[in-house]
């Protein structure tokens, strides 16, 4: 053993003077999480949530058009931009937000006209007609627009229906009209008189009720409007049903899983170069000469990387805690960091065998890298996949070791659910290893 | 010391070492010439057990290379290519391989001061390997073989690409090994070092081993005659004691005992302006041997 560890201890003080290496065993993995946790925090709403800029041109500049403004504000989706100079016409202001659009400085630019605050939120009033300018590049944010729109404008109802003293006059103007018109036949004038002077005396009534809860001095109470109603359920915890609380503390638990993966793939590229290194510098030859066995200065090497992925994973879940993340169940993740570990020592194994110099070496575990980790979920969520992509990545041990990080972090995986991606990722372990040594020593025979 | 019997080893339809037989006694400085692809170096990997041989064994103090760990720790190599670890101080490269064959604590620090010592690197003990000069690497290369106190050391091509002065420096050590009763197996291309630390010399070509013998018993067999030129200060009144025709008075002639012969002429009477005697060498040794220069 005393072997093993001299030998994986070289190799740790050789790997720490590869500079390239390191950045990519623990540099290039941290901003990968980081990176990947400011967009998963942007698509669940986080509180550090990446908000679509826009800018509003308000050519009403009245009290509806400013509460549908605030509405837009308070979404929490959207920054409002404001613009560059305020005394500018809104015609300059609207060109200059095209021109914005049209340069990539912003997403999107909302145009109120004239009056639209004298039919905003009356529902059998013709609506106003909304300007909206989207960059055409970023079609999923428009339909994400169009959605946060429809929802103040909705909001601009209820405050219609909140306000019934407001209301009254424009419904006794809507009937009027409406018994005036031409265009209306003499039946549907009828129902839609009766229509009017139903919902003028509601809200008489309403305005009475507010009234009296005034006088009372009752905040509460007050019937109020509401669109829809969503809720959402949190499907974490199958298990325990009345546990709604979401497992996941923050977008570190979805981003540092992906991003450890980068991490513990560039030890498995860098530890494949250091044992083609060897041989090609001559001192995997003196090795053998030493007294020691094949399978000391194999397992040396595997210990090395071992060691070099628990540290990468160590690293990560620190930062991670700093950051916010709570792993639901430590000693799991305990587990599946040893399975991962012990799935990249195989994986290192056979990619070190791949070719006879450092830069074949290199180049075909980077490659290999690259397509375990596209498959895996390093590049593309594993939610976010296609179907096709979703079934190949199966085949990815890396989409394993995600699941087993997932498991233990937030996905609340009984001992039961952990087995079988530990498993998996022990069985390629031991199956890369094998085949890599089997290479190795005919290579060297 | 070293036994090797019908050692071969072929790569494909390459035969890099052809049933090469041959032993190294305790002590002496054994060397193996050849020419690039003579098959040297792959003889020395299977003898040192770093890859096995197709037929034949090898037997170190009596017990086959392949017996293990305690067989190994009585062989120091300094491989042809440098066995180095660049990113590495040379002193945690010493450490480091004197670790692998047991070597702790203090018994460990004072072998690296001697290897240190021994490779004039003591000043530069904790500069990185990749910093230091071609010359400097080879001699740590040796040091690292050394670091552990072998018996038998081998030595392959120790001077390629080395400079003047450090390979003066590498012959210094190697005389000084061979001083301390060490065995030494050398492999090299250069005959010049052969005829200067080789006890016995092993001719190898194309993976046969063509002659083996000590330096003189070489140059006796397969050598030739020496060739004597001479320019004298007059002819000789009886140019019968001359073992060649003069021209004008230039003398040339070959000759076995060239010392002898120009010892006997001299006590005749013939004077001598110029005197040159070429003694055969490993050159027109291999020459005969293959047909073609060793440097071909």
């Amino acid at each position: 053993m005393r072997t093993i560890w001299l030998m994986a201890l070289k190799d740790l003080k050789v790997v720490r003077h590869d500079k390239v290496g390191l950045f990519f065993i623990f540099g290039f993995p941290v901003l990968m999480g980081v990176l990947f946790g400011f967009i998963n925090a942007s698509f669940s709403g986080g509180s550090e949530n990446v908000q679509l800029e826009i800018a509003v041109i308000d050519a009403d500049q009245s009290e509806m058009s400013q509460r549908f403004i605030d509405a837009l504000r308070d979404s929490g989706s959207v920054t409002l931009r404001p613009p560059a100079d305020a005394a500018a016409s809104v015609e300059a202001q609207r060109e200059q937000a095209i021109n914005d659009i049209r340069k990539g400085r912003l997403l999107a630019f909302i145009g109120l006209p004239a009056g639209f605050g004298e039919t905003a939120g009356i529902m059998w009033m013709e609506g106003p007609a909304i300007e909206l300018g989207v960059d055409p590049s970023r079609a999923a944010e428009s339909g994400m627009l169009e959605g946060i729109i429809m929802q103040a404008m909705g909001g601009l109802i209820a405050d219609r229906f909140a306000d019934p003293a407001s209301m009254r006059p424009m419904i006794e103007q809507s009937r009027r009209e409406i018994l005036e018109s031409d265009d209306v036949n003499p039946a549907t004038k009828a129902i839609l008189g009766g229509f009017m002077g139903t919902l003028d005396t509601f809200m008489g009534s309403l305005d009475e009720l507010n009234a009296d809860l005034d006088e009372a001095g009752e905040s509460g109470g007050r019937p109020s409007m509401q669109l829809a109603n969503v809720q959402t359920v949190d499907v974490t915890a199958p298990n325990e049903p009345n546990d709604l609380t979401s497992r996941i503390g923050s977008p570190w638990d979805v981003s540092f899983p992906s991003a450890i993966l980068w991490g513990v793939l560039g030890c498995a590229a860098t530890f494949a170069v250091t044992m083609v290194r060897e041989r090609s510098q001559g001192t995997f030859y003196r090795l053998r000469v030493a007294p020691i066995t094949r399978a000391q200065i194999i397992a040396g090497k595997g210990l090395a990387c071992f060691i070099a992925v628990i540290l990468v994973n160590a690293v990560m879940v620190a930062l991670g805690y700093a950051l916010g993340m709570r792993p639901d169940n430590p000693a799991f993740l305990g587990l599946a960091i040893a399975s991962l570990a012990f799935c990249v020592v195989g994986i290192m194994m056979l990619m070190s065998v791949i070719g006879r110099s450092e830069e074949a070496v290199s180049g075909a575990a980077w490659g290999a890298n690259v397509l375990m980790a596209m498959f895996g979920g390093g590049m593309i969520p594993l939610a976010f996949m296609p179907a096709f992509m979703k079934t190949l990545s199966q085949f990815s041990p890396m989409s394993w070791g995600v699941l087993a990080l997932e498991g233990a972090i937030w996905r609340g995986f009984s001992l039961a659910e952990m087995l079988l991606p530990c498993a998996i990722l022990i069985a390629v372990g031991a199956a890369g290893t094998a085949a890599g040594v089997m290479i190795l020593s005919r290579a060297t025979d | 010391m070293i036994v090797v019997e019908g050692l071969s080893k072929s790569f494909g339809s390459l035969k890099a070492v052809d049933a090469i037989s041959f032993e190294v006694h305790t002590g002496e400085t054994f060397g193996l010439l050849g020419p690039n692809g003579a098959g040297k170096s792959t003889a020395i990997s299977i003898i040192v057990g770093a890859s096995l041989g197709d037929s034949g064994r090898v037997l170190i103090g009596g017990r086959d290379i392949r017996d293990g760990a305690a067989v190994r720790r009585l062989i120091g190599i300094a491989p042809q290519s440098l066995a180095l670890y660049e990113v590495l101080s040379a002193e945690r490269n010493l450490r480091f391989f004197g670790s692998l064959y047991g070597l702790a604590g203090d018994e460990l620090a004072s072998r690296v001061d001697w290897a240190l010592r021994f490779a004039q690197l003591e000043d530069r003990r904790r500069d990185l390997v990749r910093t230091f000069s071609g010359g400097m690497k080879r001699r740590l290369n040796m040091a690292c073989a050394l670091v552990h106190g072998p018996e038998i050391i081998l030595f392959d091509e120790p001077t390629v690409g080395v400079d003047p002065q450090s390979r003066n420096h590498i012959f210094e050590c190697i005389e000084q090994l061979k001083a301390d009763g060490r065995t030494i197996i050398y492999t090299t291309h250069y005959m010049e070092e052969a005829q200067r630390l080789c006890d016995r010399i092993a001719i190898m070509d194309h993976g046969r081993l063509l002659a083996l013998d000590t330096l003189d018993g070489l140059l006796g067999e397969h050598g030739g005659a020496a060739v004597v030129t001479a320019d004298l200060v007059r002819a000789p009144a009886d140019v019968s004691l001359l073992p060649a025709s003069l021209d004008g008075l230039h003398l040339r002639f070959e000759s076995r005992q060239p010392l002898e012969d120009v010892s006997r002429l001299a006590t005749g009477g013939v004077a001598f302006a110029t005197l040159h005697v070429a003694r055969p060498d490993l050159e027109s040794v291999f020459l005969s041997l293959t047909g073609r220069s060793l440097r071909d």
